[in-house]
């Protein structure tokens, strides 16, 4: 129904071939083989199933926080708190099983911290019409403040509580299903497809894709613009908190410093997908991808053993790369 | 065709265009001669803007060859084709022209500005030059004002004023006019009529075929992509040239046997406003009432208060005194979301307020009814389909299919999509702001016939028009906005009876009493 790329018709042989090189993913997946090749020439070791496997499991944490800020940018807004939520949610789930809460409940409350610093992201943006850019600057500080707060600026480890063990921890980020494939990749893939419905499939998905298109119209025609932008404000929270709960799962500690930056490198793979910067246009796949790209640069860093110090600068020089490929790709296509 | 080659400034030559499929332009062939104004006319969609886009480079064509001073050219972009002397004015000038900046900078933005030293500006001489540049024109602006305080007509010449002094050999006018008052008009096709005298040679492009009889020496009308034919203005009328555009004269009958067979009774009141007060939208005492199954006209000039009005009406915009009463009930809509449940839509003036662009054809024709689309919250695609279908068939808008994209269909069929979006809501009371704005002859034949249907079917309309012609053939009542009040209203039988002068004369009236501030070229700011 709704798609990113405009003008997409069926048809056969010839028109099947044009309409897909005219959809923003094309370029990516270019890009992403593109850099595939590259690394995969100078490491032997990148080409195998578990390197693919690990690759997905690195990306999934990050994955997760992206599919949330994709349907948030679509709308035409951003959010830089992200990151401070990631940190604040672990901290809080841990703090609460420190005072004998139960696991299921403490996880519970954990997570509704995502939808209430979402909802507070929002009601700001909302009704003091302060670009949503510097509404979450400030949010990203009192909350990552909270997250010190909380913490005592100490890290905690799940070992300290003896919960290790414990079937949910194992569920969200210490299990492999089959022994082989991680769970925080399952819960990746889940958020994807739940995303990915309600962009194309829901009513909030349309009425995305009008507010970030042209926000006079979508009023005009009767759309909330509010009420879909704080709903996404709390998607994205809530997906924020999640992934910080998989990320101190799979790692079994928690600080207060963890996910500071993550809030850029979401977006930055989410406009590597071909999700435009002013709203309006974007997809779950690309983001997918764009996450992807990301992953596997990092891979193919430290495949290739690149000092850690110079690896930042390199995924940034990467990341610039990847969206001009994308970018002329599509432009040549159009055209 | 020409005969005389030594004496032509721009050639077309065979230009094709395609896009995805459609023939846009296909084999157009004329020239401009130099020094002359040159008409362009066609209805939306038949290759106006695209062969103008090809010309300075935007787009790229299939086939064929542009001359230029009889070499051939090919330009890139649009870069290229200014400084070939290529220059264009659009309706848009927000699109070129910097608001920020003054008049002066605006006339010598580039490599022309006046520098002191290396760094600093020069903003004394600027200004001085600037001057010198609009009184050459004879234009009466001051050169210091920020481009965004001064009225829309002040913007276009301001661009002209630059392409004059950067020696434009041809200059293209992209519909000028349709932001314009009559005034406005008249005063730019003075300047326009000057500069040719002066030497610079203008490509015309409008569907306003009584402007383009005025302003120019030779017409050229495509349709569908094809040259029809380039005739000299002295030799042609308008009835000859609207067939030539169009082509069919049908709709046209269609038309006025539908105007007669419109019959509208006075019956129920849908809608009563009393002595409705705005202080910020400047309107005063605003009292009607509006019948089922009526067209209201409202006859009004620009910033006479007739959007702001609707903007009322709609939940867009508050007030401060008066009742509004819908439906016997009293009622009060903080936003469109209230106006739209009670079953009121709105027509915008200018339709990028209300379209999609990022969306296809099917998109744009559900936002209103999208939840009624679906079971909770999940989109039923059949339904979402089979209505576009529905709408696309019922409104005859031509497109490729449903999900073609909303920014490549002409504006007359983009306006069509905006009224089946309403349609399709099921309304009760449509407001039209301009509906037939910026739309070709044929849409706007077909969008009137709408109107008219709708009404047929008890929706009563409230019908802004500035083209009072349009607003004389389908109103029931019409009555008169000026300065925020209404000057007057027409009933029923005093329409039928109405002639396009005396309707004229009225609107104006009320203007002529404080005429000087009205002058939109002497006071400079709007």
């Amino acid at each position: 129904m709704i798609k990113s790329t405009k003008n997409i018709e069926r048809g056969t042989g010839k028109k099947i071939v044009q309409n897909i090189f005219r959809r923003t993913e094309t370029g990516v997946v270019i890009a992403l083989i593109l850099i595939g090749v590259v690394i995969s020439i100078l490491s032997p070791h990148f080409l195998s199933l578990s390197n693919f496997v690990n690759i997905l499991r690195q990306a999934s944490v990050l994955g997760i926080m992206t599919m949330g800020i994709t349907l948030l940018m679509i709308s035409g807004e951003f959010d830089l708190s992200i990151g401070s939520t990631f940190a604040v949610a672990p901290i809080v789930f841990v703090d609460l099983m420190f005072r004998e809460f139960p696991i299921g409940l403490a996880l519970l409350l954990s997570l509704l911290i995502g939808p209430l610093f979402g909802f507070i992201n929002g009601f700001l943006v909302t009704r003091t019409r302060v670009h949503s850019f510097i509404i979450t600057v400030g949010t990203m500080m009192i909350y990552r403040g909270v997250a010190l707060v909380i913490s005592g600026g100490w890290p905690k480890s799940l070992d300290m509580l003896g919960v290790s063990d414990h079937f949910i921890i194992r569920a969200l980020g210490q299990g492999r299903i089959y022994g082989f494939v991680p769970t925080p990749i399952i819960w990746f893939i889940t958020s994807i497809i739940m995303c990915w419905i309600v962009l194309s499939k829901t009513t909030h998905g349309f009425k995305i894709f009008a507010t970030g298109g042209n926000i006079e119209a979508a009023k005009i025609s009767g759309v909330n613009t509010d009420m879909v932008k704080i709903i996404n404000f709390m998607i994205v929270g809530f997906l924020a908190a999640f992934a910080g709960i998989i990320s101190l799962t799979y790692l079994g500690t928690s600080s207060p410093t963890m996910g500071s930056g993550y809030e850029l490198e979401a977006i930055a793979a989410t406009v590597v997908g071909g999700t435009a910067l002013v709203g309006g246009a974007g997809s779950i796949i690309g983001a997918f991808l764009g996450t992807l790209i990301l992953a596997e640069i990092r891979n193919g860093l430290v495949l290739n053993m690149v000092d850690v110090y110079y690896q930042q600068a390199a995924m940034g020089a990467v990341i610039i790369i990847a969206v001009i490929i994308n970018a002329q790709v599509f432009r040549r296509l159009r055209r | 065709m020409e005969k005389n080659t030594n004496n032509l400034l721009l050639e077309f030559n065979e230009i094709s265009k395609n896009f995805d499929g459609v023939k846009a332009l296909d084999r157009v062939s004329f020239s401009i001669k130099n020094g002359e104004i040159h008409g362009f006319i066609g209805e939306n969609g038949a290759g106006k803007s695209t062969l103008i886009k090809i010309c300075v480079g935007i787009y790229k064509s299939d086939s064929g060859k542009i001359l230029l001073d009889g070499e051939e050219t090919i330009f890139n972009n649009p870069v290229d084709s200014e400084k070939a002397g290529i220059r264009v004015v659009h309706q848009d000038v927000s699109r070129i022209l910097c608001l920020n900046l003054s008049v002066a900078d605006n006339i010598f933005m580039g490599p022309n500005l006046e520098r002191r030293g290396l760094f600093f500006l020069n903003r004394k001489k600027m200004n001085h030059k600037a001057n010198e540049v609009l009184n050459r024109l004879g234009i009466s602006l001051d050169s210091e004002l920020r481009v965004e305080d001064i009225s829309p007509a002040l913007q276009q010449l301001t661009l002209i004023a630059r392409a004059f002094y950067l020696k434009a050999k041809i200059i293209i006018m992209d519909e000028p006019t349709t932001a314009l008052s009559s005034k406005e008009i008249d005063f730019l096709f003075k300047i326009i009529k000057k500069m040719k005298e002066e030497g610079t040679t203008f490509l015309f492009a409008s569907h306003k075929l009584n402007e383009i009889i005025e302003i120019s020496n030779r017409i050229t009308v495509l349709k569908n992509g094809k040259y029809i034919d380039t005739v000299n203005t002295k030799d042609i009328d308008i009835p000859t040239l609207s067939s030539m555009m169009i082509g069919k004269s049908e709709l046209k009958k269609k038309l006025d046997s539908e105007i007669k067979s419109h019959h509208f009774q006075k019956a129920n009141v849908i809608l009563k406003v009393k002595s409705l007060n705005s202080k910020k939208l400047k309107l005063e005492d605003i009292t009607f009432k509006l019948f089922k199954g009526e067209i209201l006209g409202i006859a009004g000039l620009l910033g006479s208060g007739r959007t702001e009005l609707l903007n009322i009406l709609f939940g867009i915009s508050s007030y401060d005194g008066g009742n509004i009463i819908f439906n016997n009930k009293i009622v009060n809509f903080k936003n469109p979301r209230q106006a739209i449940r009670s079953g009121i839509g709105l027509i915008t003036e200018e339709r990028s307020m209300a379209l999609f662009n990022n969306l296809n054809l099917n998109d744009n024709i559900v936002p209103v009814i999208i939840d009624q689309l679906a079971r909770w919250g999940w989109i039923d695609n059949r339904k979402y389909t089979d209505l576009a279908k529905k709408y696309k068939e019922l409104l005859e808008i031509s497109a490729p299919s449903i999900k073609t994209s909303i920014s490549s269909l002409s504006g007359g069929n983009q306006q069509k999509t905006l009224i089946s979006r309403w349609l399709a809501a099921n309304i009760k009371i449509l407001l039209c702001d301009e509906p037939t704005k910026g739309v070709d002859v044929g849409s706007k034949m077909e969008i009137r016939r709408k109107m008219l249907d709708l009404s047929n079917h008890g929706v009563a309309i409230i019908y802004v028009s500035s083209e009072f012609d349009e607003l004389l053939k389908i109103s029931d009542r019409i009555i008169i906005i000026s300065r925020g009040k209404i000057t007057k209203e027409f009933t029923q039988y005093e329409v039928k009876n109405l002639t396009l002068k005396k309707l004229n004369d009225e609107v104006y009236r009320y203007m002529a009493i404080d005429e000087k501030k009205d002058e939109v070229f002497i006071s400079q700011k709007h």
